[in-house]
């Protein structure tokens, strides 16, 4: 895993986050194929797992200190945080939500091929929109998240404010 | 009609689980592979135990004793898991040990008991060979079962 350039990566630019930068990138500016359709990928920790999701789907990355308690998604279909301290703000409609997570280990450029669906019998048997698919990296699968999906689902759980009757 | 000495022995590939030996078709199985880091996925039920990759494809691992509420397989470096192709699914079926090919007389094949719970109700049947007792698998419909049971109640496939 490439270490993050700096802090920068994770500030504010303008409302949105700036465009991810690796330590390594200046050497090496053909890394990619330039022909070859990329995604950038941000990959966090939650509990024990990694999972990544797209960098467009994130508002700002940063403490949960400022955020509104109500803001908060503590616990997820991803599981559970071990630390409350850091969240990845996601725009759902009329509002943003912070999908808590115990760490944010850096942002990455992979190749579109690299995305790939659920395999077929994962797919019939998972019926969470918030897995999207699996970014294999480095030869290992890695839970592709929609993070606005996820967390319209956490909101729309049985029992939460607001979850529409079943 | 091919009535020699061949047509009256079933191959069945057999695998170790729940402390038995449990047999299914030796056509579905396409290679054993011993299980790589496993990847689990969120929301996926409990005998969907994650997916590895295999010579770049990505394969979910199928757990039967957790399909059948009979605990867990455990898993270990050592373990080996079958692949299994039935119809359009593809799934590596974890074992506690790996037996491989067997042949059973068909004239040893019988019914297998009128049970319903737990593994009993995916057995098309039951026999001996030389190392003991095996229950035949039908797999096609254990792996069918596992992808109805993962659909939750009152919702659409």
């Amino acid at each position: 895993m490439r270490p993050l350039a700096d802090r920068a990566d994770l500030e504010w630019e303008g409302g949105r986050l700036s465009a991810p930068r690796f330590l390594g990138d200046e050497e090496d500016p053909a890394r990619h194929d330039e022909r070859a359709p990329v995604a950038e990928i941000v990959l966090f920790q939650v509990g024990t797992h990694v999972f990544a999701a797209p960098v467009r789907d994130v508002v700002r990355i940063g403490t949960v200190r400022d955020l509104a308690a109500e803001d908060l998604v503590l616990e997820s279909a991803l599981g559970a945080p071990f630390t409350h301290q850091r969240g990845i703000v996601v725009a759902v409609p009329g509002a943003e939500r912070a999908l808590v997570v115990d760490q944010v280990i850096g942002f990455r450029t992979v190749l579109e091929a690299d995305v790939q669906p659920l395999p077929a019998f994962a797919a019939a048997c998972i019926h969470s929109g918030a897995l999207s698919g699996l970014v294999v990296l480095d030869d290992m699968p890695m839970p592709f998240i929609d993070l606005p999906t996820l967390l319209a689902e956490h909101a729309a759980r049985p029992g939460r404010a607001g979850a529409a009757a079943p | 009609m091919d009535v020699g000495p061949r047509a009256q022995e079933a191959w069945f590939f057999c695998l170790r689980l729940l402390g038995g030996r449990y047999a299914f078709e030796a056509a579905l199985v396409t290679e054993v592979v011993r299980l790589g880091p496993l990847t689990r996925l969120p929301a996926a039920p409990a005998f969907l135990t994650g997916v590895f990759t295999h010579r770049g494809e990505v394969l979910p691992v199928l757990d039967i004793a957790q399909l059948c509420g009979q605990g867990s397989i455990p898993l270990r470096p050592s373990t080996r898991a079958a692949i299994v192709h039935c119809g359009p699914w593809k799934v590596a079926v974890v074992s506690e040990a790996v037996e491989g090919l067997i042949t059973v007389p068909r004239r040893a094949l019988e019914t297998p008991p009128a049970e319903s719970t737990g593994v009993a109700e995916f057995l098309s049947g039951v026999a001996q060979d030389r190392l003991g007792a095996v229950a035949i698998l039908d797999m096609p419909r254990l792996v069918e079962a596992a992808r109805a049971r993962a659909i939750p109640a009152g919702a659409s496939a």
